[in-house]
């Protein structure tokens, strides 16, 4: 009796679990029609959406006013200039994008053995192989570029591309006043200082939808 | 899973795919609310409706099997592979036979 009960709840969860799968994809689906994200913060409506011709040219003015900020602050460097001082340092920035181009010439070579393994119908443990030397190589790369954006993460370019990110989820946010959305917030600098769990949610739904420029 | 992972599986569903190709043929069935002016997410998933149609094609016309679809890398690889046109570079005739050939046409 005792073991029906166990087999009856974890039946019960895996339909819960396809249900909130399915639930999860038709949510999806609908994002990819209308381009709106809704939801609750605080009792107030908001929904992020698809920049219009209005807003990125506001996203073109503000990420203007910032470069030119960003360019007269002495303490922020270049790309270049970052590159330069960890060379001295001793960190080479080009070693890393020469083993990223290593890794990649290898993964593409093993790509096309594996592909033609495929078209071929070959063994399952071929296929096997190669995939997890794939896998493998897939992970090496990715701490690679973690590693490269970690060290150029201060660099004036990657200040920008957050701040950028910024402004689009400022842009692209709106609130339910009155039956109709209109933009959440006057300025970037009010959106800056809303609480973080806006701001975190905001920037997550806006990137979702318009692209990250 | 993120969402672009999500995209892609809805892109490689029956539903999606079906969706797709009668899209291709009725132009009052659309996939998006608006024409113009695409989002990321709407991209990413007409790029993997492109992706999964030609791999879905080679199925039935038996140029590679099912097994294709089990994971990522094998549908990444497969696509690649093809991409580099491997695929007709086995099929094409070598060189030297098409001159044999336009050789003999001359002759007739």
């Amino acid at each position: 009796m005792e073991n029906q009960e166990v087999m009856r709840m974890e039946e019960a969860k895996k339909i819960s679990e396809e249900l909130n799968e399915k639930y999860e994809i038709d949510r999806v689906a609908g994002l990819i029609k209308d381009n709106k994200i809704a939801f609750t913060h605080k009792e107030d409506e908001y929904r992020v959406r698809l920049l219009t011709q209005k807003d990125k040219d506001d996203l073109d003015m503000l990420r203007r006013k910032k470069f030119g900020q960003l360019l007269q602050d002495k303490d922020i460097l270049l790309e270049k200039d970052l590159i330069k001082i960890y060379k001295e340092r001793g960190i080479d920035i080009s070693e890393i994008d020469d083993k990223i181009n290593k890794i990649n010439t290898e993964m593409h070579s093993k790509q096309l053995k594996l592909g033609e393994s495929l078209s071929k119908d070959s063994d399952k443990s071929i296929l096997n192989t190669y995939k997890n030397e794939i896998k493998d190589l897939i992970n090496q790369k990715g701490a690679l570029y973690l590693q490269k954006s970690g060290l150029l993460e201060f660099s004036l370019e990657k200040q920008l591309e957050y701040f950028t990110i910024k402004i689009i989820s400022y842009l692209s946010l709106q609130i339910k006043k009155d039956e109709i959305f209109i933009r959440a917030f006057d300025d970037i600098d009010k959106f800056l200082n809303a609480d973080d769990e806006l701001i975190e949610k905001t920037v997550s739904y806006s990137l979702t939808i318009n692209y990250q420029i | 899973m993120n969402i672009d992972n999500r995209i892609k599986q809805i892109a490689k569903s029956q539903e999606h795919q079906s969706l797709f190709s009668i899209s291709k043929e009725l132009s009052n069935i659309k996939l998006f609310y608006n024409d113009t002016d695409l989002s990321r997410l709407q991209m990413i998933y007409i790029s993997y409706l492109f992706y999964y149609h030609n791999i879905y094609m080679d199925i039935d016309m038996k140029k590679v099997s099912k097994r294709v679809l089990d994971n990522e890398i094998f549908e990444d690889a497969y696509s690649i592979w093809k991409k580099e046109g491997k695929e007709d570079n086995t099929s094409k005739p070598k060189k030297d036979i098409s001159l044999v050939f336009s050789r003999s046409k001359k002759r007739k």
